[in-house]
């Protein structure tokens, strides 16, 4: 019953509390001595000057698309990993199988150096 | 374990596509040109599960704790799949070349598409079947993408991905309903306890869903507006193999989920896929005719020929079915033989499939004009091609179910659909050439599947009676 | 201070203050169309335990995935429809967790709201998506017949669950506690359900051909 999931809302509350008090108390508690140096994005010393909305390289798509197959495989192995032992061999070879299959992809994304960052 | 061996080697088919599609994948992976190699290795897998199909055919069964069929029917419709997959590979061959497309990636997602059907058209529990449609649309999805440069490619594939996963999760949500209805998503349980059941409003509006999400795959209207967008922009290889494989599977499915075994959903949807085929066979060949381009033609008039095939489903009768399943052949051989020659005539750039681009190819090229006009009489249903007896098997079976105003419906409109294709005859034999028109150069392989495709449909003509005897054993 | 806004800031930085405002928003319209939803439910829920904890988690959860649901699919902005997206996402998540579906809401949550959404994003970003033309802003008649068919079709579903839960009362919820747990999940996946397993393989080897083939940058 949903009572059972009491304390994990309030952990959420507490850490989402706790990161906004932290943001709010910086805020007051901090001392600003503001210059326009000081106001201008970080961003590793170079000069700031585009803005953000900027366009994405279809290489972060490409990896973001590749990371959700790969993370879809692992959600199989979690009830997979919980009941190992009740399986056996049986659901070893299966898993096996499984994941043979899509090391063949991973073999192919590899090979087609779908991943080099040029 | 034993049961495992035992449902692997009845799955035997299945599991022969599934190892050569990996294969494929791997030796393409390790040499990027390995265009041959796979193409080849394609081949014999195809052949590989031809025999196993023909092997397991006799002994029909399930497999897998009940979730695919096995043998029998399930044969029958994978036999369809290999003998598509089998001619469109041979035209993508020339045609992928000439347009520079990766014909490796053509053949690993073919491949896979055909694991996809296989489930798709034999499951016999609607997870099965769900994924089956999932591999399917995933592959023909970037299939349709696969000439990246081109635009109309490109519009296709976004638009039959974005229709397609809406359509995907109509049913989806058939089966969940189902499920809430059933508490099992085993196709044959749900059939027994929807007929027992005195109050079947979720059993209805699932298969009410289920029928939304198959109708959109066979392209019948009105879920029909992805079709001549996606059939045209789409490389003229893969357009063959949508409309040979992809149309088979989703009436194989089509029959299998809700005509044989929902058999009592079919009964109270008969008249629903009744309006279905009359709209279809309505709409498909009157927005045919005044098309100018021969695949745009070709994909409103396989609008109407789903419509056809639908008349036979809607009789939800072991006879409607073995129908539609010859209907299927004659369709897939006649497609695969019209689009081999449209694959001819174009040039790089995709271009050449005008209908006028056609003018005088019967001068030109006579026996390419001559197996041209040879399709498209077995798509009207002309004695003595294919087509007739497969519009005349359909007809008759309907007839017997009373169901003769479709029948007088599907009479009149393929009466309508003469003059859309006797006009392209008409272009090919009467026009004289362009005066810089191309001459087209059908390649090899193109050749050997239009001359297989021809004398298929003729050999259909011949002997129809003994191909529907054994095709209607199996059901 | 004003520069600090334009210019470039992680993502997540946007995430959470927005997030939290339109949870503020959802008690705007409670039980907006949840009415018909309850309805639905209180047959399964015993009647003696209609106003406790769970038929609260339930209302709220609800309505917010209502609400974001709707939000989704009216806002201009494709990175505001998608933090709308996540929130509807959460909420579902809380929704499969009332229903005993603890397996589902955690891959809900990690799959859905974390790692699908992080494409989505990506995808936003890809396209330069801005406000969408405030040209198509006169409510077109197409809009007009999609809600209504939206309406039609969400009356046939309600109607038949309404239906199905005076008809067999205790069925639909029946085991729920027992099904919903990752330990019984794998039992059913890896048992009888071995085949869509493995299917699955297929499909998301199909997948990673299909986005090498269309997105990687270079392509032979």
């Amino acid at each position: 019953m949903p009572e059972e999931y009491i304390p994990i809302v309030l952990i959420l509350l507490c850490a989402l509390a706790f990161g906004m008090v932290a943001v709010w108390l910086s805020r007051i508690l901090g001392p600003r001595r503001d210059y326009p140096e000081k106001l201008t994005t970080y961003e590793s010393g170079v000069e700031p000057v585009r803005t953000a909305h900027e366009r994405f390289s279809v290489k972060y798509y490409m990896v973001a698309v590749l990371f959700i197959l790969f993370d879809i495989e692992v959600v199989f192995i979690y009830p997979w990993a919980v009941r190992y032992r009740a399986l056996g061999w049986y659901g070893l070879i299966e898993m096996v199988v499984f994941i043979g299959i899509l090391l063949a992809g991973y073999i192919y994304i590899l090979k087609k150096e779908a991943l080099k960052w040029d | 374990m034993h049961d495992i061996l035992n449902d692997t080697i009845a799955s035997a088919p299945l599991w022969a596509i599934v190892v050569t599609g990996v294969a494929t994948l791997l030796v393409h992976a390790w040499d990027e040109k390995s265009d041959k190699p796979v193409f080849w290795i394609a081949l014999a897998g195809i052949g590989v599960s031809a025999v196993l199909t023909i092997w397991r055919a006799p002994v029909a069964g399930t497999a897998y704790s009940g979730m695919l069929k096995t043998g029998g029917a399930a044969s029958a419709w994978t036999l369809l799949f290999l003998v598509a997959t089998l001619l469109t590979l041979f035209i993508a061959w020339d045609s992928l070349g000439k347009a520079a497309a990766p014909r490796g990636e053509f053949t690993i997602l073919v491949l896979f598409a055909v694991a996809g059907m296989i489930p798709f058209s034999a499951g016999n529990d609607l997870l099965a079947v769900f994924i089956g449609l999932e591999i399917l649309s995933v592959s023909l999805y970037t299939l349709v993408g696969l000439t990246r440069r081109r635009f109309a490619s490109n519009e296709a594939a976004l638009k039959y991905f974005l229709l397609g996963a809406f359509a995907g999760g109509f049913f989806l949500y058939g089966i969940a309903f189902l499920y809430g209805a059933a508490q099992t998503t085993n196709i044959e349980d749900i059939a027994r306890r929807f007929a027992q059941s005195n109050f079947p409003v979720l059993f209805l509006t699932g298969s009410a869903l289920l029928l939304v999400g198959l109708a959109f795959k066979t392209g019948a209207v009105p879920f029909h507006m992805w079709v001549p967008d996606v059939y045209q922009g789409a490389p003229t290889a893969v357009t063959t193999f949508l409309i040979t494989g992809g149309k088979a599977a989703a009436f194989g499915a089509f029959v299998t989920v809700f005509t044989m075994t929902l058999g009592h959903a079919s009964a109270r949807f008969a008249v629903v896929i009744g309006v279905l085929a009359l709209c279809s066979m309505v709409f498909g060949n009157i927005a045919a005719i005044p098309q100018t381009d021969i695949k745009r033609m070709l994909a409103y008039s396989s609008i109407g020929h789903a419509g056809y095939m639908l008349i036979g489903v809607q009789t939800a009768s072991v006879e409607g079915a073995g129908g539609v399943a010859f209907y299927l052949l004659s369709y897939i051989l006649t497609s695969t033989g019209a689009f081999g020659v449209v694959a001819a005539m174009e040039n790089e750039q995709g271009e050449g499939t005008r209908i006028e681009d056609f003018a005088g190819l019967g001068y030109t090229k006579p026996l390419l004009g001559a197996l041209l006009s040879l399709f498209l009489f077995s798509l009207i249903g002309i004695p003595p091609f294919s087509g007739f007896f497969a519009k005349y098997y359909i007809f008759l079976t309907a007839i017997e179910h009373g169901d003769l105003w479709l029948v007088l419906i599907g009479v009149a409109t393929s009466v309508v659909s003469l003059y859309f294709y006797l006009r392209v005859m008409v272009v090919m034999f009467f026009r004289q050439p362009g005066e810089n028109q191309p001459v087209p150069e059908a390649g090899a392989w193109t050749m050997i599947a239009v001359v297989l495709s021809a004398a298929g449909v003729i050999a259909l003509g011949l002997f129809p009676g003994t191909v529907l005897d054994l095709i209607t054993s199996v059901f | 201070m004003k520069r600090k806004r334009i210019a470039y800031r992680p993502v997540g930085d946007d995430f959470s203050p927005m997030l939290i405002s339109t949870s503020y928003d959802m008690s705007l319209f409670p039980g907006h169309t949840s009415s018909i939803l309850t309805g639905t439910t209180r047959s399964i829920i015993p009647p003696a335990r209609l106003v406790t904890f769970s038929t609260l988690v339930f209302l709220v959860s609800s309505a917010t995935a209502v609400v974001t649901g709707i939000l989704v699919i009216t806002r201009s902005s494709a990175l505001h429809s998608a933090l709308f997206l996540i929130l509807n996402f959460l909420a579902l998540a809380v929704l499969y967790l009332s229903l005993q579906a603890q397996f589902i809401a955690v891959i809900q949550v990690i799959v859905y709201a974390g790692a699908i959404m992080v494409l989505v994003l990506f995808v936003i970003m890809l396209l330069n998506l801005r406000e969408e033309n405030h040209r198509c802003r006169s409510f077109p008649r197409r809009h007009l017949a999609g809600i209504l068919l939206g309406a039609g079709i969400l009356l046939i579903f309600v109607q038949a669950i309404i239906a199905a839960s005076v008809s067999y009362p205790s069925s639909l919820a029946r085991n729920a506690a027992e099904i919903g747990t990752s330990s019984a999940i794998g039992d059913l996946l890896y048992r009888s359900f071995v085949f869509p397993f493995e299917m699955a393989s297929i499909l998301l080897l199909a997948a990673i051909v299909g986005a090498v083939v269309l997105a990687k940058k270079r392509f032979p």
